[in-house]
């Protein structure tokens, strides 16, 4: 066991690259056991490849730099059967899209089973029964006759349900959530947020959550990290941040999410584009769309720097920002 | 506005872009050697076989039988001589430019009917596809050689009845492969706003459609070159395929195989010069579907309509 | 699945009749089928007799509802090299070939299935570029020349293999290396090309982020779903398993449905030619239905749907 001082998983420096394309430019972000961490970013942020780099998931051509500890031991560069090993009881996840994420030849039960049978060498009988309880664990009804269906027989929610019961059947110290509920309907998304924290508060375990919905965030993590091209622009805890940002993207963020703000007339797009991943940014990478961008925003790139108690910001001006 | 200019643009024409594309070609080594000796080879028979053709039906009954690699008879015989002393390298030479115009020949008339016929079908759906696929499954359900071997068998064997017949075995695969493109291209924004302005039909097809079909029907095309020219081969050497004085280089296989033990060389140089032909332009048609999509270098084979039935 | 089923079902009876068609007008074509039924030395008396008894006299429409209830009841006339009915030496022939396509399938499939998947877990690599040459070489080598060098190598200079024939078990070798040679190249491309799909697919990286061995990920995972396509094309080849038999049995005087056919267009034996063709086409039309069959095991989405 790890000490409770000691973090989960503590990621420094991590950097992915594709060919010339720079998804992720260097991020550093950690995960206390049991603590819930969403991440926060628009698409193409870099925030999903952060998720499968942990997972060390990430395929050739595709590079990899930097450190990724988990327990206090560094993921990158480690041969795929010492991941192995990790995947599943260490770290588990779970993906967005749930009908891609099953596989279409095999019953949802069958799957369930193939985790128990070959990771921890159980007999199918038993599996059967572990499969049929971890299917009603995560709230499929009836999940005796349902063990035999496939996954085009399910709603995209159940799926999702289905996915979540594969990802905590090896009692995962650290579920890596990767915008688990950006296809489905509001009304099942609250469920399955409802699940997720339900489940972590049965087990413990920690969840680093990947999202673009600052609402969605709020509801299962307590801290926050605010990716923006590939790196992380603020972190802290998340009822702080809402408080209070000290990023100029953050409070964009804010601004332009529905359910932030009071009235939908307050909403404000933000203007502009990402910059684009091939290139090489200097200074602020946010400072082309920054209402208070100045001239050294564009000539000096700003460091993550410690802002107030508990709170990182990179932003030159972080003070002002957050007491606008 | 912006948007919807960009939405009625056109994609580009892969055509003009010979440069860029022998540039990439000369970074391959497999392929640029492939495309030179294809060049080489057609160059050859085209030039050569003229030349050569009295040469290469010189009886020598002194040199019945002549042993391949020596010059004693000059560069003339160096691949030897076959059982009535006749050189094996200028019967290869003139073999090449039969094998070349029939292999030609079908893949020509083959990949623009099929197109034809695939972009007629697709764009207009209905009826009319339904009978032509059905069509293109009986050809399919016939096995090719069989076809031929009936057909060929009732007509006389020559250069065009070999032609017709493989052509109409190999048209449901540029039927499939035009069709399938053209069924997706029907929805695309740019045909849709021709169709709004008004442009007929056949403009449609012939301006919005075809320039996108033909580059995925060339590829298939270079494909096919090679399986042509092995059936047809293959057909010469049965016998009833080509004969004589129409020579292919299946015809040499098969005269050669009389005198197998005794002058081998008359069988198997004609087969490798089959091999190499065939192995350059499948390693350059391989070569064109890696450069137009990384990821699938190799599988080509457009989705049939048994998976497209099983599928929906 | 039964919707599925009855529309390949009704696809398989309009091949039949296309066939049919095809083998009716193929004894058309050059005007006279008496010319090609009847030697080459039949008297006018020969031939007048031969279009009455056949009915030859009569309108096509009335030709060819004949010719289809005699072609349902396999009944395509005497063959004249073989005295007996042409479709009992077109139809005895067939356990042969389906032998030997059935024996040449299982290897091919046991052989390019490895193949094409090696070569998808590391595309662009040294053993893949090795893997994509080798497939294209063999699909590149004529296979009737390969026969015959097989031939010249193995039986008559090191004379381990027998030339020709059908006898002990290494009279099987040759002639089931010749009909595998193009089906293994063209069936290796295409799982190769399948699996890359698969192998890249959202289940392929999800089951990996459950820990399991490349293996599970690349046979259990990703190959059942690549299976559609190679069914598709293992079917197509089985069926054009027939282009090899002709091959085979010209070479290695192997009996058979290729040694009925070349024997019968030596003989001109036009009715063995035409209930060839039929029988052939029956057996292709039962294969494609035995491939969609495996289809809907395959693929639970065909099966419940």
């Amino acid at each position: 066991m790890t000490a409770p001082s000691q973090p989960l998983l503590e990621i420094a420096g991590l950097k992915v690259q594709f060919g010339q394309t720079k998804a992720v430019r260097g991020i550093d972000l950690s995960v206390m056991p049991g603590e819930a961490v969403a991440v926060l970013g628009e698409s193409g942020s870099g925030k999903s490849v952060t998720g499968k780099a942990i997972m060390g998931l990430i395929n050739r051509p595709g590079r990899v730099e930097g450190t990724v500890a988990f327990e206090g031991r560094n993921l990158v560069g480690r041969s795929e059967r010492d991941l192995a090993a990790i995947r599943g009881p260490g770290i588990a996840m779970v993906f967005q899209d749930s009908l891609d994420a099953l596989n279409p030849v095999y019953s949802v039960g069958n799957q369930i089973m193939e985790i128990l049978t070959v990771r921890l060498g159980w007999d199918r009988g038993r599996a059967r029964e572990e499969a049929i309880r971890l299917m009603e664990q995560v709230g499929i009804k009836e999940a005796e006759t349902r063990l035999g269906d496939y996954p085009h027989q399910f709603s995209g929610g159940m799926r999702q349900r289905i996915c979540i019961a594969m990802a905590i059947a090896l009692k995962p110290r650290l579920l890596i959530a990767d915008e688990p509920t950006t296809a489905l309907d509001v009304t099942v998304q609250a469920g399955i947020l409802r699940l997720i924290n339900a489940l972590r508060q049965e087990s413990g375990m920690a969840l680093l959550f990947v999202t673009h919905d600052l609402a969605v965030a709020r509801q299962v993590a307590t801290s926050l990290v605010v990716m923006y091209a590939g790196r992380v622009v603020e972190r802290g805890k998340i009822d702080e941040i809402f408080a209070r940002p000290s990023h100029p993207y953050t409070r964009a963020l804010l601004a332009s999410n529905p359910g932030a703000v009071a009235h939908w007339s307050q909403l404000q797009p933000i203007a502009g584009n990402p910059p684009d991943k091939a290139t090489k940014v200097t200074g602020c990478a946010f400072a082309p769309r920054c209402p208070r961008a100045e001239p050294r925003c564009r000539a000096e790139a700003p460091e993550l720097r410690d802002v107030m108690p508990g709170r990182q910001s990179r932003c030159h001006f972080a003070e002002e920002v957050a007491h606008v | 506005m912006a948007i919807s200019d960009l939405a009625v643009t056109r994609p580009a024409r892969s055509s003009g872009r010979i440069g860029e594309t022998l540039a990439q070609l000369s970074r391959s080594p497999l392929a640029f050697i492939s495309a030179i000796v294809l060049v080489a080879l057609v160059l050859v028979a085209v030039i050569g076989a003229p030349l050569l053709r009295d040469f290469a039906n010189t009886q020598n009954l002194r040199l019945r039988f002549f042993p391949p690699f020596s010059l004693e008879h000059g560069w003339g015989y160096v691949l030897g001589a076959d059982a009535l002393g006749r050189s094996i390298l200028a019967q290869l030479i003139v073999g090449a430019r039969t094998s070349f115009l029939v292999a030609g020949a079908t893949v020509a008339v083959a990949s623009i009917t099929g197109m034809t016929i695939g972009m007629v079908s697709g764009y207009f759906g209905g009826i009319v596809d339904a009978v032509l696929m059905r069509i293109s499954d009986i050809i399919v359900t016939v096995p090719s050689l069989l076809l031929a071997l009936a057909v060929l068998f009732v007509l006389e064997p020559s250069v065009v009845n070999l032609v017709l017949v493989l052509a109409i075995a190999r048209l449901p695969v540029y039927l499939r492969v035009s069709r399938a493109q053209t069924l997706e291209l029907r929805e695309r924004v740019f045909v849709e706003s021709s169709r709004a302005l008004g442009t007929s039909d056949a403009a449609i097809i012939w301006r919005d459609i075809r320039p996108l079909v033909v580059p995925t029907v060339m590829t298939v095309a270079m494909l096919e070159l090679a399986s042509v020219m092995l059936a047809a081969a293959g057909l010469s050497f049965l016998g009833v395929g080509l004969q004589r004085p129409d020579v292919d280089w299946g015809t040499l296989v098969s005269e050669g195989r009389e005198y197998l033990t005794r002058a081998w060389w008359a069988t198997v140089f004609p087969g490798t010069a089959i091999l190499i032909t065939a192995l350059s332009a499948n390693l350059l048609s391989n070569w064109m579907r890696a450069n137009a999509d990384p990821l699938q270098a190799a599988a080509m084979e457009p989705t049939s309509s048994r998976e497209e039935a099983a599928r929906s | 699945m039964l919707k599925f089923l009855s529309v390949r079902l009704t696809t398989s009876l309009v091949a039949l009749l296309g066939v049919m068609v095809m083998v009716f007008f193929l004894a058309r074509l050059t005007g006279s089928p008496a010319a090609l039924y009847l030697p080459v030395d039949a008297t006018d008396a020969m031939v007048e007799a031969f279009n009455r008894q056949n009915g030859l006299d009569q309108p096509l429409l009335v030709q060819f509802t004949n010719f289809v209830s005699n072609a349902l009841r396999f009944d395509f006339g005497q063959s004249i090299a073989q005295q007996r009915p042409a479709s009992v030496a077109a139809l005895s022939a067939m356990p042969q070939t389906i032998l030997l396509a059935a024996i040449s399938m299982g290897l091919t499939l046991l052989l390019a299935i490895p193949l094409g998947t090696f070569a998808a877990l590391r595309p662009n690599s040294a053993i893949d570029r090795a893997i994509t040459t080798f497939s294209l070489f063999v699909a590149s080598i004529p296979d009737f020349w390969f026969a015959l060098v097989c031939v010249l190598v193995f039986s008559v200079n090191l004379g381990w293999l027998p030339t020709s024939g059908q006898g002990s078990l290494l009279s099987w070798i040759l002639p089931v290396a010749t009909v595998m040679l193009h089906p293994v190249g063209v069936i290796t491309q295409v799982v190769r090309g399948a699996m890359l799909e698969t192998l890249n697919a959202g289940y392929v990286q999800n089951a990996r982020a459950r820990g399991y061995s490349w293996k599970r990920l690349a046979f259990r995972h990703a190959l059942r779903n690549a299976a559609l396509p190679i069914i598709t094309i293992a079917g197509d080849r089985a069926g054009g398993m027939v282009n090899g038999a002709v091959i085979v049995s010209a070479v290695f005087a192997w009996p058979g449905i290729g040694q009925v056919l070349v024997d019968a267009v030596y003989n001109r034996d036009f009715a063995v030619i035409q209930a060839g063709v039929f029988v052939v086409g029956i057996a292709v039309i039962l294969l494609n239905i035995l491939v969609d069959l495996i289809y809907a095991v395959a693929d639970p989405r065909i099966r419940i749907s």
